[in-house]
């Protein structure tokens, strides 16, 4: 008969196993839309600190599918493409273009699309997954502030 | 008998641990309620474990990414900054608590000064402060406190404990590159504590093994991170900092700088002098610095980086006075200065309020910073403290053992970080992963001290040799 103490670790890592699969199935696609709006959350934070100590100016645009960032290049005098990162899994952004500045670590700009509107007051950014109802939203202010909604 | 062979001792033992914890938590508590998180400019690097660069080691990002992973899986919070100082002030922060408290209780033997060396680690803001800050140093103090309390726990003969030191101390490593060479010299201060001794064959025959997969283990964790950064970026090395550090000894003298007919060298000291003076040793000089040679030069960061250390060595062998006489003030910044500078807005809040928690804090800051600022004070807290807890240990050749290895992580660190940057306030963060421990030796060279002094008043009265009593052949002692 195997001794309580060897049977115990096997339980535990039987159960934490079971746990893991478990969740996955239960809140896999919560987990991954909540990492999108985590990794572009954290991105913003990240670009706002690096326009503020470099004194680069960033631009993000969301894309369908993915987060594209890129930085002002004086000499050509345009915007040079820095990196492009897709969100996680199925995660999809329900506007596509939309575009904003950071200029020295500020909120400078938002570019919601239209060239012949006026800018709105604030923009809510959503991003959607399949098969779930809830949305993560990220809610942009014209005059530079940006929080998440959930 | 001593604390731990009391009967019901264990018992008694964990009642301190709970009140530790307890008070851990409740101090905690008052510190996330009323703190902000601090993010530095280097925070932000951290926060993308698949976008690490040569420079950035994986251990604190690994950590950042487990906890906003297990956040989004549960889906808790949406102020991500919020959940990762949550994680480092109520896991990190009271598991550091602890460690303090083992390796105290271990080292003295006394449950009860572990226990007061744990609840004085609660308030010392300098290092507390750090938890809530998005920076690598608290949970350096977490991995390097749990690496000592294992590779001490080592010497049970357990091959466990080998295996667990070993592992911790590569995610040491991963998350300070400084401490690379730690896992190679406490075996050799081991060897000279305990191997050199009548049976040292014995000795040997049964830690080496141990020792050797300490070692092992450590060595793998580095090589394989090296390798890592070759086949990534072409650049052998756990991480390529160094020369970035290296910079605040040798900005001034790349004006001086001489060609030396090396194309990549020459090309990274000039551009690095023309940023310099244009920028000063700020970030934008080195990011400046960089873009340029990728542009200009078509220079990948793997040669940016070891070009540039290149040039920094050249100008140290050409100018060694120079930087030898900024080395004292290296050590100065590093040792003689104690700043909540780190904690940016929060120090108003955590020190200048009225209510208990803030006068706790103030007093413990005020006079921890009067024994870093007074050199007097200084000299007996990184001298003095440590000779008397040296001396108090010395019949005890294991805990003396413990000691040593104590006492060299300080001055490992000490050694490595002074001499590798000058980078003023800088430095000061660079002492944050062993101030524990600098504090741990004041605090046990006072306990020694006060228990020497306790016993040597409690020496029983001896009474006097009884005489004879008088009688009638013996003269009177009144006459």
């Amino acid at each position: 008969m195997l001794r309580k103490f060897k049977i115990r670790p096997l339980l535990m890592a039987l159960a934490a196993a079971a746990l893991l699969c478990g969740g996955a199935a239960v809140r896999g696609r919560d987990a991954r839309l909540n990492r999108t709006v985590r990794n572009v959350a954290l991105r913003l934070v990240q670009i706002e600190r690096l326009s503020r100590t470099t004194g680069v100016d960033y631009r993000v645009v969301f894309h369908a599918d993915a987060l594209e960032v890129e930085v002002f290049d004086p000499e050509s005098n345009g915007w040079r493409f820095e990196l492009r990162k897709p969100y996680t899994g199925k995660s999809r952004c329900a506007e596509p273009g939309f575009a904003f500045v950071f200029s020295r670590g500020f909120f400078r700009s938002f570019d919601a699309g239209g060239e012949d509107r006026r800018p709105p007051r604030y923009v809510i950014v959503e991003f959607s997954y399949p098969g779930l109802s809830r949305k993560g939203r990220i809610m942009f202010h014209r005059k530079g502030d940006w929080r998440v909604l959930g | 008998m001593t604390e731990q062979e009391k009967p019901g001792s264990r018992f008694l033992g964990s009642w301190r641990v709970w009140l530790l914890l307890a008070v851990s938590i409740g101090i905690r508590i008052y510190i996330f309620a009323v703190m902000h998180p601090v993010v530095h400019t280097d925070s932000v690097t951290f926060f993308f474990l698949d976008e690490l660069d040569m420079v950035r080691t994986p251990g604190y990002p690994l950590f950042l990414e487990a906890l906003l992973s297990v956040n989004d899986w549960l889906g808790v919070s949406v102020d991500y900054l919020g959940v990762m100082v949550f994680g480092q002030i109520f896991v990190l922060g009271v598991l550091n608590a602890w460690l303090i408290y083992r390796i105290a209780s271990s080292l003295t033997g006394s449950r009860g000064f572990a226990l007061a060396a744990g609840l004085l680690y609660n308030l010392n803001y300098f290092v507390v402060g750090f938890e809530f800050s998005l920076l690598t140093e608290t949970l350096s103090i977490t991995l390097l406190l749990a690496v000592l309390a294992l590779y001490l726990k080592l010497f049970s003969g357990r091959f466990g404990f080998a295996l667990a030191a070993g592992g911790l101390s590569v995610l040491l490593v991963y998350t300070r590159a400084t401490f690379m060479l730690l896992a190679v010299g406490l075996p050799v201060l081991t060897w000279l504590a305990l191997g050199l001794r009548r049976d040292r064959r014995a000795w040997f025959r049964r830690y080496a093994p141990l020792l050797a997969v300490f070692l092992a283990v450590s060595m793998a964790g580095v090589f394989g991170w090296s390798l890592r950064n070759k086949l990534k970026f072409d650049y052998f090395g756990i991480s390529s900092l160094m020369p970035y550090q290296l910079r605040y000894y040798t900005n001034p003298l790349f004006e001086k700088y001489r060609p030396t007919g090396n194309a990549c060298v020459d090309a990274a000291a000039r551009v690095y002098a023309e940023e310099f003076a244009r920028t000063g040793p700020s970030s934008a000089t080195v990011y400046n610095f960089v873009t340029r040679l990728n542009r200009e030069q078509g220079m990948s960061d793997a040669q940016v980086a070891t070009c540039f250390l290149k040039a920094q060595l050249r100008l140290l062998r050409d100018f060694p006075g120079e930087y030898i006489k900024k080395v004292p003030e290296s050590f100065a910044s590093y040792y003689r200065a104690y700043s909540p500078y780190w904690t940016a807005g929060n120090a108003r809040k955590f020190l200048e309020r009225g209510g208990i928690m803030p006068w706790l804090f103030r007093g413990v800051f005020g006079i921890h910073r009067e024994l870093f600022f007074r050199p007097p004070l200084l000299l007996l807290l990184l001298l003095g403290a440590p000779a008397v807890v040296l001396i108090a240990a010395a019949r005890d050749k294991h805990r003396l053992h413990g000691w040593l290895v104590l006492l060299a992580v300080i001055h490992y660190n000490g050694f490595v970080s002074i001499l590798t940057t000058n980078a003023g306030i800088n430095n000061l963060r660079y002492r944050q992963p062993v101030e524990p421990l600098i504090l741990l030796f004041l605090y046990a060279a006072l306990f020694f001290a006060g228990r020497a002094l306790a016993r040597r008043f409690k020496r029983p009265h001896r009474p006097p040799l009884v005489s004879a009593p008088p009688g009638p052949t013996s003269p009177s002692t009144c006459e």
